[in-house]
């Protein structure tokens, strides 16, 4: 019975089903909760009975394995069942229905319906982990080690719940495996105690003093790891979620690497994970040295927080060359990307914009009329050829939008609408960067110049909504200045509709990553949204209100102001790279305008973390390794430190050779020799000796050590005692020729000299306060 | 090599040498000299027992006394004869029977009729080297009256105290107490002995070259005296001069006290045990030729100086644990301490 524990699997199983409660808020109904609670009791009622039934350990998983699969196919098999055993055509029905799960799970958002493949598969997932769990906290005693799959399956069943949990999930399955963590403890503690009780008058011995050092370090352990947990968050910023979450949960493109990916043609900015997936998306080669986002979709309707494509385009058979509302005098330079291993599926197409021409092969395709490309299948490759329209700062400063142009350019109404809920916000806030008569331009800029500052924080995660905000995300994001592309996207269009500047919502990707043979690669990560604004005469021109750790540059007229015409030898329409127009001019009080520029109201901490966050890799990298090497150098030195310090306090010949000799046994110590307790010198002599197999010479140094010490220590006084440096040295050193490589790593990295060291400052620097306190009341006159 | 066992090798057995040396306080190096010839002596008539030899010489060095204790048939009484004859001085044998009086071994006064007063007659005990052989058939009395005279280095009788004679050495045998007919030594009278020695069986070949060399006459009647009582006594000044540091005295008294607190052992060793074993480190120095104690020394004395001293618990008993296993163990544990700086 004792080897069954039934309590032990009970305790496991309760932790498993609160680890995996999250679900219940990811599928509606809940009929799956049934069948779920089911598997748990039959995986651990079996567990309990194979291990009452035999010692060994690995039947166990597996007779668990076999019983689980067994009950869920007749739960989930009936029909397909031949004399209660499952047959080949269950397995193929359950493959059918696990893929129907899948599209299920990709296509809503939580809470999706809880169809037949959905059950089986939770089903199917809460017995494994229920096996898992069992197997290693039960069967094989670690349940620290359980933790681990109770944390992943958490993790997974929470990060996939659209919004953030109450504590208690969390709470409850924490608790349960700190019950498991404890009884399990318990129940080892007393296997090894005797039955006899301690008589309070007893002596203590050396063991009942290891016992309760033992505990006094766990209990020191414990408070610490306490007072971390408390204070590292309360001290650490928000780091941006992708360091963590990178890839878990929700993605487009979930289905990871090789899987194809279509943005949602809708978007939802309250919500806080964005898409993760790693998966590559596609990859091209560009003819420009500078490439821009690739866009995908273009959305104009906005309500309640939410972006939809409701807006029916009719499509046309070529793409406007110039683009739409392009006016003739404005400078373009074209630019061409070939996309290679697109899996950017239809009707969606990732382009840059606005796209002049397209050849997709044999895949036949349409124009929409906001220039977005609709192949009727999934070209595998094509060619898109596009322009950058560069208009100059004179240009830009006409471009003033009036109703009675905007009748015929194709844009609508609907571009100009706003969130009458978020009005009263949107206008304080533009009172506050741009007054109003502003050229459209300038409007523009400074929009993008505040959304850009360093006010705004760059998060995957947004802050918690304040209720005062009457639940509109965009007053919200307003408020907390938190969010990512799509905030700020949605924030910058809908301050440029209230100036009436036409503005819409284009998805798409970033530029990517590039690779070493000159090739972009996109990845699911790299999807984006951005703002296009309207200016007659000039068309749709992206602007970028994303802070730069994400985005990257701005485009150039954006944010300054550019000299009277190219300055470069760029013409119109050549086909060939463009040329960046450099700015001649650039204001100097226009900081708002700079993205660069820190707005004197951000929080030195805040752009301090901001700099931080947004450092490079390969920076993170090598400051990591950097703190490495200095962090693994610590102990060595604090040994040298400390053994320095022993020699300087010798006064006498005598006592300079036992601080030798006391750095020496504990050097030999750290290399793995250790001289029984109660060894002489002679016999510690003897035992290195011996034990490292030292040749001749080093046998004759370690006895001179030995004579020198005995000198020192018992000679009469007045005998001449000598050095035993050198040869200690060299015996120390031929020591650890003997050892394995990795115990002289260890030895070098973690000396027992350098830990005493570090224990000692520690100690004195807690205790200093203490001693401060002495001395003041020593100091009181009494 | 050890400077002592050297010693032994480079001796010649040559009797009488030293007879006549004005009594002086000699050197280290004669102490290693004369201990040498003392052992090729004895060696040579006890074969195959070169350690308990040396515990016997350091002893007798270390002025305390020695008990033997063995089964009967192994050599007790022959080492003890043995020691008593190399050297040159008054000898006492006293076989201890239950009927054994206190005042044969201490004397008495009887009443001399021609100058009409008492007159003091000595006991056995009135020599350098008294042979107490089988101490433990004796009676508890008989007993007390000995180990008396062994720590004070005098009698008293009928209110007159007599000096006894420098070097002096009690060197007594006994039976393990198991045996029939005896009576265990108390505790307070086995701490009197510094050090107690088993002889042990000899060796398989030791044993063949006693039958065959030792099977006509006694190899002790050529023994003769290879040095004198005022020479030994001149050594036993000289151990006294070997140096023990601070530390060493801090080592003694951790293992000390270790036997104290060890659940093992009812009884822990005395102070006089402590200091027993200090001396006995001195003389054991000397003989390795060093003017100062080793940690070591001190190692080599302990069971020796202190296992016949403590008591056992009841458990360490059934245990079979004999203290010269509990304090083997002691010795692994008690760490030799550094000295303060």
């Amino acid at each position: 019975m004792r080897r069954a524990r039934p309590v032990d699997a009970a305790l496991a199983a309760l932790a498993t089903a609160a680890a995996l409660l999250p679900l219940t808020s990811l599928f509606t109904p809940i009929d799956f909760v049934r069948p779920c609670l089911l598997m748990l009791l039959v995986v651990a009622a079996t567990g309990a009975a194979v291990r009452a039934a035999t010692p060994l350990r690995w039947p166990v998983p597996m007779v668990q394995l076999v019983v689980g699969m067994l009950v869920v196919s007749w739960l989930h098999g009936r029909g397909h069942l031949w004399h209660a055993l499952p047959t080949f055509e269950m397995f193929q029905g359950w493959a059918n229905l696990l893929s129907d799960a899948l599209g299920t799970i990709q296509s809503y958002s939580a809470p999706a319906p809880a169809t037949r493949g959905v059950v089986l598969g939770v089903t199917l997932i809460v017995t494994l982990v229920a096996v898992v769990v069992d197997t290693i906290g039960v069967t094989r005693r670690s349940p620290a080690a359980a933790g681990l799959p109770l944390l992943t399956a958490y993790l997974l069943s929470a990060a996939n719940s659209g919004t953030g949990l109450a504590i208690w999930y969390f709470l409850f399955a924490a608790g349960f495996w700190v019950l498991l963590v404890g009884r399990q403890g318990t129940t080892a503690f007393r296997g090894w105690g005797t039955p006899i009780p301690l008589d309070g008058a007893e002596r203590r011995t050396t063991e009942d003093a290891l016992a309760l050092r033992f505990v006094s370090a766990g209990r020191r352990l414990a408070v610490a790891s306490l007072a971390l947990a408390v204070v590292l968050p309360m001290v650490l910023p928000h780091l941006p979620a992708r360091f963590l979450l990178s890839g878990l949960g929700r993605a487009p493109g979930g289905v990871g690497v090789g899987g194809t990916s279509r943005l949602n043609s809708s978007l939802d900015i309250a919500r806080s994970l964005h898409s993760q997936s790693q998966g590559v998306v596609l990859s091209y080669r560009s003819n420009a040295g500078a490439v821009d986002p690739l866009r995908v979709a273009v959305l104009t309707d906005y309500s309640q927080g939410e972006w939809t494509d409701t807006a029916v385009d009719p499509d046309t058979a070529q793409l406007d060359n110039p683009p739409l509302g392009v006016s003739a005098g404005v400078t373009l330079s074209t630019a061409q990307i070939t996309v290679t291993g697109n899996r950017v599926d239809p009707p969606q197409l990732a382009a840059p914009a606005p796209a002049v021409a397209a050849d997709l092969g044999k895949v036949k395709w349409s124009a929409t009329l906001n220039g977005s490309i609709r192949p009727d299948r999934r070209p595998d490759k094509y060619t898109i050829r596009y322009v950058r329209v560069q208009p100059t700062e004179q240009q830009l400063q006409n471009a003033q939008t009036d109703p009675v142009t905007l009748a015929d350019s194709g844009v609508t109404q609907n571009d100009l609408d706003i969130d009458e809920s978020s009005r009263p916000t949107l206008e304080a806030t533009l009172a506050k960067i741009i007054p109003k008569g502003s050229s459209a331009i300038d409007t523009a800029r400074a929009i993008q110049g505040y959304l850009r500052s360093a006010q705004f924080i760059y998060s995957l995660t947004l802050a918690k909504p304040v209720p005062a905000d009457n639940n509109d995300p965009l007053v919200s994001f307003l408020r907390t200045k938190q969010g990512y592309c799509i905030q700020f996207a949605t924030a910058m269009i809908m301050m440029a509709r209230n100036r009436g500047i036409p503005a819409r919502m284009a998805i798409g990707f970033l530029p990517g990553h590039l690779e070493p043979d000159t090739s972009w690669t996109v990845r699911g990560t790299d999807a984006h949204a951005w703002p296009e604004l309207w200016f007659p005469g000039l068309g749709w021109l992206r602007f970028e209100p994303t802070p730069s750790g994400r985005s990257g540059a701005a485009p150039i007229y954006t944010t300054a102001p550019i000299a009277d015409g190219p300055s470069g030898p760029s013409t119109t329409a050549t086909g060939g790279a463009t040329s960046t127009p450099t700015p001649s001019r650039r204001p100097i009080d226009n900081q708002q305008d700079n993205p660069g520029a820190l707005a004197p109201t951000a929080s030195a901490p805040a752009r301090l973390w901001h700099g931080i966050s947004t450092l490079p890799a390969w920076a993170w990298l090598l400051v990591i390794l950097v703190l490495g090497v200095l962090g693994s150098l610590a102990l060595p030195t604090a040994a040298v430190l400390r053994r320095r310090r022993a020699l300087a306090a010798a006064d006498d010949e005598a006592a300079v050779a036992e601080a030798h000799w006391q750095a020496f046994l504990r050097q030999i110590d750290d290399l793995g020799v250790r001289p029984p307790t109660g060894s002489t010198p002679r016999q510690t002599g003897r035992f290195v000796a011996v034990s490292a197999h030292l040749a001749p010479d080093d046998v004759e140094r370690m006895r001179s050590v030995v004579d020198t010490i005995e000198r020192a220590r018992y000679a009469p006084p007045g005998t001449a005692v000598g050095d035993l440096a050198e040869p200690m040295r060299l015996v120390v050193t031929s020591v650890g020729r003997t050892r394995p490589r990795t115990a002289r790593l260890r030895a070098f990295l973690n000396p027992t000299d350098g830990r005493s060291q570090v224990h000692e400052a520690v100690n004195g620097a807690l205790d200093a306060p203490r001693r401060a306190w002495a001395r003041l009341r020593s100091l009181r006159p009494r | 090599m050890d400077p002592f066992e050297q010693q032994i090798r480079g001796t010649t057995f040559d009797a009488g040498d030293t007879r006549g040396e004005p009594p002086r306080v000699p050197n280290l190096d004669e102490v290693l000299e004369v201990a040498a010839r003392l052992a090729g002596a004895m060696n040579s008539v006890i074969e195959g027992k070169k350690g308990v030899v040396r515990i016997a010489i350091t002893v007798l060095l270390a002025e305390g006394h020695l008990l033997v204790e063995d089964v009967p048939g192994v050599g007790k009484t022959m080492l003890a004869k043995t020691l008593a004859r190399s050297i040159d001085c008054s000898v006492r044998r006293i076989q201890f029977t239950p009927d054994l009086l206190p005042s044969d071994i201490t004397g008495v006064s009887v009443y001399n009729q021609d100058i009409r007063s008492f007159e003091f007659r000595p006991g056995a005990i009135f020599a350098n080297v008294v042979v107490g052989d089988e101490i433990n058939r004796a009676s508890p009395k008989t007993q007390s009256a000995l180990l008396e005279s062994m720590e004070e280095g005098q009698v008293t009788v009928d209110g007159t105290t007599y000096q006894l004679q420098h070097p002096f050495i009690v060197m007594a045998t006994q039976n393990p107490i198991e045996m029939e007919g005896t009576y265990p030594l108390p505790e307070a009278q086995r701490d009197r002995f510094m050090a107690r020695i088993s002889m042990g069986y000899p060796a398989g070949h030791s044993e063949v070259d006693l039958l065959l060399h030792h099977g006509g006459r006694s190899p002790l009647d050529d023994l003769r005296p290879v040095t004198d009582a005022a020479t030994i006594s001149g050594l036993i000044h000289a151990v006294r001069t070997v140096h023990a540091s601070s530390s060493i005295a801090q080592y003694i008294v951790d293992l000390a006290s270790a036997t104290r607190e060890s659940p093992a052992l009812r009884l822990g060793a005395s102070p006089r045990a402590a200091l027993h074993l200090l001396r006995a480190s001195r003389a054991h120095a000397a003989l390795a030729g060093r003017d100062h104690v080793l940690p070591d020394d001190v190692q080599a004395m302990v069971v020796p100086v202190l296992a016949h001293r403590l008591h056992p618990t009841g458990e360490t008993q059934m245990a079979r644990r004999s203290t010269s296993d509990v304090l083997t163990d002691l010795l692994q544990r008690v760490r030799v301490p550094a000295p303060r700086s």
